[in-house]
């Protein structure tokens, strides 16, 4: 039995052949440029525009033959009519023709002729060739030998002294001098040339005009986290650009507003939770005895370190708040454990600091590389044992801050860096945002964070660059 | 009795500090705004200044930069709920002498004031020498060839100590009994930032003496290697 589907076949791979097709040209479409498409669209222009005027004079020609050989010998009697010259009494004497066209009427005997004659049909002035033509109609058509010719016949002189003037071409001449008029190779050469230099001044004119916006995208380039108070200049841009830029500029401001809106939101909620913290912190201070008086100053103390450390996660979460400039890591690691040092002879644990002879130079942000160490350490004191060393090292590829605690469970690996996350020992107190903050300040100086059990204790890596 | 400003928008935080301080002897004036206290500082000579950042009619920063700019010395330590990312850095490049994070231990606080007005004639009267440095401990300043900075009195006692010890390492703990006077109650904020300041102001009168971390654990004095 044969398959239904057979005979869906061959239209199914002719669709999909299509759409493959449309597909390509779109893709093509989609990666010339304004020039070259503007040059197409008017190579093509161009040529339909030579096809049409052919098509067009050839079908009129065929269709309006006659009217055509009549026009052309109206044109040639005008010319006879006015090189008629008159005597005093009115009567024509001669015929003289522009000096171009003397030669004509003997050059061409057989196939041009005319005769001016009087009211009575006697001929006065004739032209070298023998007559042709009847002399009864205006415009007429007659075969003299197997020659086919046209003749005209106008009114010539005053209506006291009327004289007519009979002219005839042959329609060989007629349509020799009509088909001199376009000549194939001249149409093309012509547009040709027409082509080319219609693609010169494209190209340039699309140059010129595209220029303002090459050198705005230019200046777009160059906006960066840093100088968002910057705009781009619609100085010299074209009407039709304008609107573009300014919308790009209009945008750009709402990005600095909405980046002030979220620097004034964290002052004042910082100053909103902090304020009443040190407040209530200070009532608790000077009340003098009451028995959870250091528990409650201990909670505060917890609480304003969680709030700190959203506002600093908040704050390190956007890439607009770093302020990156080489910086001595070295310096910084110095600085920090310093700043540490006293926390570390409080919890009996030693801070060991291991660095290079040479300073370590990075594009850094030094505030953030120094809160990046220190909640390492702070981490790390938290989860070293009393007399526990924690040794800090920093090398040209690499930060390391490694403790000597229980070290990571291998189920806890993946949970390590989430917010509000606390290992399931808990021994001891943490907001459970310090290692987020520190993946974030990785992330933004585009350096990575690994950690490894290194039974005993922990060992995390920040590997430069 | 030593008098300072309190600029503080909360009245019960005010209040709270200026029991704090009247208990060791310090009396301080409480405003709640900048321009209040503008006009007080006008009137009335004080050996401190208290100053909160969040204001209702502006940035506390603002009223210090006007003093400063009118060239007024008082000695300033500056209050901040921020605690911002760069705030340890910047806090410290407006003119202020100190600074303290809030919630802050009011133990702590006051340690701070006290260092801040502690008299400079207080200290030996001696002119130690180091490198190119000079320290004027009367006049408050250290000299550098014709160069010369008023330093904070918490800035000299630390600079002192380091002078003295003419190159060998002082630790933290030194440097901060020295400068606050008390061995646990300041952060270590405290040296932080005064270490930082002093770091600025060495650069600033063109010292080759450098300030030196020693291996975390504390501070050494040495001329710079390079031009050495």
């Amino acid at each position: 039995m044969p398959d239904p589907g057979d005979a869906q076949r061959p239209a199914a791979a002719l669709g999909r052949l299509r759409l493959a097709a449309t597909r390509a040209w779109e893709g093509l479409w989609e990666r010339l440029s304004l020039s070259t498409k503007l040059i197409g669209a008017l190579v093509v222009a161009f040529a339909v525009v030579f096809l049409l005027v052919h098509w067009i004079s050839n079908s009129f020609e065929d269709s309006h033959y006659d009217l055509l050989s009549q026009r052309t010998l109206s044109k040639a009697a005008e010319v006879v009519v006015e090189s008629i010259r008159w005597d005093a009494a009115g009567r024509p004497v001669a015929v003289e023709l522009p000096p171009d066209l003397r030669w004509l009427p003997a050059a061409l005997q057989d196939d041009l002729d005319f005769r001016i004659e009087d009211r009575d049909g006697r001929v006065l002035i004739r032209s070298p060739g023998q007559a042709h033509g009847d002399a009864a109609s205006t415009v007429s058509r007659t075969e003299q030998d197997g020659t086919l010719f046209r003749s005209v016949t106008v009114a010539v002189g005053t209506p006291d002294t009327p004289y007519t003037l009979h002219l005839s071409l042959t329609d060989r001449l007629l349509h020799l001098l009509r088909t001199q008029v376009i000549s194939w190779p001249t149409a093309l050469i012509t547009t040709v040339l027409g082509l080319v230099a219609v693609t010169l001044i494209v190209l340039l004119a699309v140059r010129r005009l595209l220029r303002p916006l090459h050198d705005a995208s230019d200046a777009a380039a160059t906006i960066s986290s840093e100088n968002l108070h910057r705009r781009l200049s619609t100085e010299g841009v074209p009407v039709e650009i304008r609107p573009l830029i300014t919308a790009f500029n209009q945008a750009l401001g709402r990005l600095e507003h909405g980046f002030r809106i979220q620097q004034e939101f964290l002052a004042s909620a910082a100053h909103e939770l902090k304020t009443p913290l040190a407040l209530i912190r200070g009532q608790i201070e000077l009340e003098h005895d009451f028995a959870s008086r250091d528990l409650l100053l201990k909670d505060i103390d917890l609480m304003a370190r969680q709030v700190h450390q959203l506002l600093h996660l908040a704050e390190l979460s956007e890439i607009q708040n770093y302020r990156f400039e080489q910086v001595d890591l070295c310096a910084v690691a110095l600085d920090v454990v310093g700043y540490m040092e006293r926390k570390a002879v409080r919890s009996r644990t030693s801070l060991e600091l291991l660095l290079p002879d040479l300073p370590v130079y990075a594009m850094a942000d030094a505030s953030a590389v120094f809160i990046l160490l220190r909640n390492l350490i702070e981490n790390a004191i938290d989860h070293s044992p009393a007399g526990g060393e924690v040794t800090v090292s920093i090398a040209n590829e690499a930060l390391q801050v490694i403790d000597r605690g229980p070290g990571i469970a291998p189920a806890d690996m993946p949970r390590l860096f989430t917010r509000f996350w606390r290992g399931s020992a808990r021994t001891y107190e943490g907001a459970g945002l310090g290692l987020s903050i520190c993946q974030e300040i990785v992330l933004a100086h585009r350096w990575s964070i690994n950690v490894r059990d290194a039974s005993p204790g922990a060992c995390f890596t920040i590997t430069l660059g | 009795m030593a008098r300072v400003l309190l600029v503080e928008d909360n009245v019960r935080l005010s209040d709270l500090v200026a029991k704090a301080l009247l208990r060791v002897a310090i009396e301080a004036d409480c405003f709640t705004d900048i321009e209040s206290a503008w006009e007080a500082i006008g009137q009335q000579e004080y050996a401190a200044l208290i100053l909160d950042r969040t204001l209702p009619d502006g940035d506390g920063i603002g009223l210090l930069r006007r003093l400063r700019d009118g060239r007024n010395a008082v000695p300033c330590l500056v209050l901040t709920a921020r605690g911002a990312v760069h705030d340890r850095v910047e806090g410290l490049e407006h003119g202020a002498d100190d600074y303290l994070s809030k919630p802050f231990a009011m133990e702590e606080l006051v340690a701070r004031v006290k260092a801040l007005i502690r008299r400079p004639a207080a200290i030996r009267s001696m002119e130690p020498v180091l490198g190119d440095l000079h320290l004027r401990p009367e006049e408050g300043l250290v000299a550098c060839g014709g160069a010369s900075v008023a330093l904070a009195p918490a800035e000299l006692q630390i600079l002192l100590s380091l002078m003295q010890a003419n190159g060998r390492m002082v630790q933290r703990r030194r440097l901060e009994q020295t400068a606050w006077g008390l061995s646990e109650a300041v952060t270590p904020n405290a040296l932080d930032v005064a270490i930082h300041r002093l770091r600025k102001k060495l650069l600033g009168i063109g010292s080759r003496v450098v300030l030196v971390n020693m291996r975390g654990q504390g501070y050494s004095l040495l001329e710079s290697a390079g031009d050495a």
